[in-house]
């Protein structure tokens, strides 16, 4: 390799390291990562700006722009705090009933928000239902994230590296449906099965606290029911579009932003209380990632990855398969999705052009989804939304440890890869 | 005017504000003063989980509400400046003697406190409140 190739490895794996270690911020590492690389022109600027295959994926970007602001204004309209009460309540207050509900409410919203806005807009609700029935919240919290990490499995939008994923190869909202869907469900109810076991020293109850519960009025979360209902159209508008992608040839971004446009129009919000919702420092992580990632492509670096992958594995393929979904799953564990899934999209489309098998149906791209959002269960630090409930957790007095995280997630992660690798190798192979 | 210590108990002290007609507490922190708005103490009496999501305040019935006071039960002045992260080494909103109403109408807005204390010469001689300078200024 030349020693310009060098300098893109070093300085991707230097951001890389910050990155997973958090010594600096995860967007001045992105973009001080991205600065390097354009100051020693490993890429130039209609490289990183212009091109599909080594520039800023913009369509990613403001799909996750449009979806913020589509979800700034929902959040606002209290409908999810209304449906995690109501499930609370329809379960009468039986602890091991409620976390059923709240989990499948969870993994529902998860599918169609991001993971971490859902733990944002479920967490304190789940607070104060365990508070009404005196029961412990650690156990709900974890299980919550850990179904919104599954749920957000299902979808195009349900989660960022499936964004990613569905941009780099040409996938639609439909495919995701038709290929995740399934398994994220099975995996789910598997989930379910398991924290009956998992969560049993933590579903006693004192039976007098139910009225507690009951006397929470979730109809008084609505204050806008006008605003509501006109989000809830706005909102199956944009899944209509998404849904019809191949028909219309309409990108979920631009399904995303008009979208966003004609939420911005129609609620009462004042625009610039939105548009300061945006997580703006999500989406500059992302443009320093893919600049990052690109000058790993320009450079070829990928492309030899790709090579030592398909030689570890002869270009059979099972053992791709195999490789992809564990490993994905395995550093997903310990570091962000996010790098490693923008990182690995090329690598995963050169393996596919060097074996058209690979790409059968689709099918190593979900062998990287499936191992990298199920992966990130296993540890604290796995996935974002993690890191948030344990923040969330800390600001109310509970303490969620590293190994207390480990006792739930790591099962959890093991049983949902146990079940997609057969369903990746019967269904693929 | 009352002034209460780090270790004072936080349900006597408010008592004692609003018989004084203060609208917080004066709190004195080594030689110098904070002062905790009453609308802060009530910070602490929600749960955190309300703050975060003040959606959930709407669904409170009227019964659990009044079970809320007993979170400041036992609470001491030092775990209410501990949990409102207000560090006791920050700075009172303190005025001298000499101060003009424009001095101390500043330092009410810029910290956000409806009462600011007056020390002249290491002595407090008092304090202002919002209302009572409001009062002053359109008089």
């Amino acid at each position: 390799m030349s020693w310009l190739a060098w300098a893109a490895v070093a300085i991707f794996v230097g951001s890389y390291v910050l990155i997973a270690t958090e010594r600096v911020h995860r967007v001045a590492a992105a973009l001080g990562g991205a600065g390097l690389v354009l100051a020693l022109r490993i890429l130039d600027s209609d490289q990183a700006f212009y091109s599909r295959d080594t520039g800023i994926d913009w369509d990613v970007i403001f799909l996750l722009l449009g979806m913020m602001l589509v979800v700034g204004v929902l959040k606002r309209t209290g409908i999810f705090e209304y449906l995690a009460i109501r499930s609370a309540k329809l379960a009468r207050g039986r602890p091991f009933h409620v976390l059923v509900l709240l989990v499948l409410v969870t993994a529902g919203v998860s599918a169609l928000l991001d993971n971490v806005t859902t733990i944002l807009l479920v967490a304190p609700v789940t607070l104060l239902v365990c508070d009404r029935l005196g029961v412990a919240p650690i156990p709900f919290l974890i299980a919550e994230t850990l179904a919104s990490n599954i749920g957000g499995t299902a979808t195009l939008i349900g989660d960022p590296p499936n964004i990613i994923i569905a941009s780099r190869a040409g996938l639609t909202f439909t495919d995701f449906l038709g290929h995740l869907l399934p398994i994220v469900l099975i995996v789910l109810a598997a989930f379910l099965l398991l924290s009956r076991v998992l969560f049993r020293g933590a579903m006693r109850a004192d039976p007098d606290r139910t009225a507690s519960l009951m006397a929470l009025d979730e109809r008084e979360t609505i204050t806008d029911p006008k605003m509501l209902t006109r989000s809830l159209v706005v909102l199956g508008l944009i899944l209509v579009g998404f849904l019809l992608q191949r028909q219309t040839g309409t990108a979920p971004s631009v399904v995303a932003l008009v979208g966003a446009g004609l939420m911005l129009l129609l609620s009462p919000l004042k625009p610039m209380d939105l548009v300061a919702d945006v997580e703006w420092e999500t989406l500059l992580f992302f443009v320093g990632l893919f600049i990052l990632v690109g000058s790993l492509v320009r450079v070829g670096a990928l492309d030899a990855l790709a090579r030592q992958l398909a030689h570890l594995t002869g270009s059979a393929v099972v053992p791709t398969l195999l490789l992809v979904v564990v490993g994905s799953a395995m550093i997903s564990a310990v570091v962000d999705n996010i790098p490693y899934v923008t990182a690995m999209t090329p690598v995963v489309a050169s393996l596919i052009v060097a074996k058209p098998a690979l790409g059968h149906d689709g099918a190593l791209w979900w062998a990287l989804a499936v191992g990298a959002d199920l992966g990130g269960n296993a540890t604290l630090v796995g996935a974002s939304a993690n890191v948030v409930v344990v923040g969330i957790a800390a600001r109310n007095g509970l303490r969620i440890s590293f190994a207390g995280w480990l006792r739930y997630g790591l099962p959890t992660a093991a049983l949902s890869i146990t079940i997609c690798v057969p369903y990746i190798l019967l269904r693929y192979t | 005017m009352d002034v209460v210590g780090l270790t004072d108990d936080v349900t006597t002290a408010m008592r004692l504000a609003g018989s004084s007609g203060l609208p917080g507490l004066v709190v004195a922190v080594g030689d110098s003063f904070v002062v905790v708005p009453a609308s802060q103490v009530l910070r602490v009496a929600l749960p955190r989980y309300v703050l975060d999501d003040p959606a959930l305040a709407r669904v409170w019935d009227e019964a659990s509400a009044d079970r809320l006071a007993e979170r400041l039960t036992g609470l001491r002045i030092a775990d209410l400046l501990g949990a409102l992260e207000t560090g006791t080494d920050v700075p009172g909103a303190v005025v001298d003697g000499d101060a003009t109403a424009v001095e101390v109408a500043a330092v009410m807005a810029a910290a956000h406190i409806p009462l600011v204390v007056v020390v002249d010469d290491g002595v407090l001689v008092g304090a202002v409140t919002a209302s009572s300078l409001i009062a002053y200024l359109s008089r």
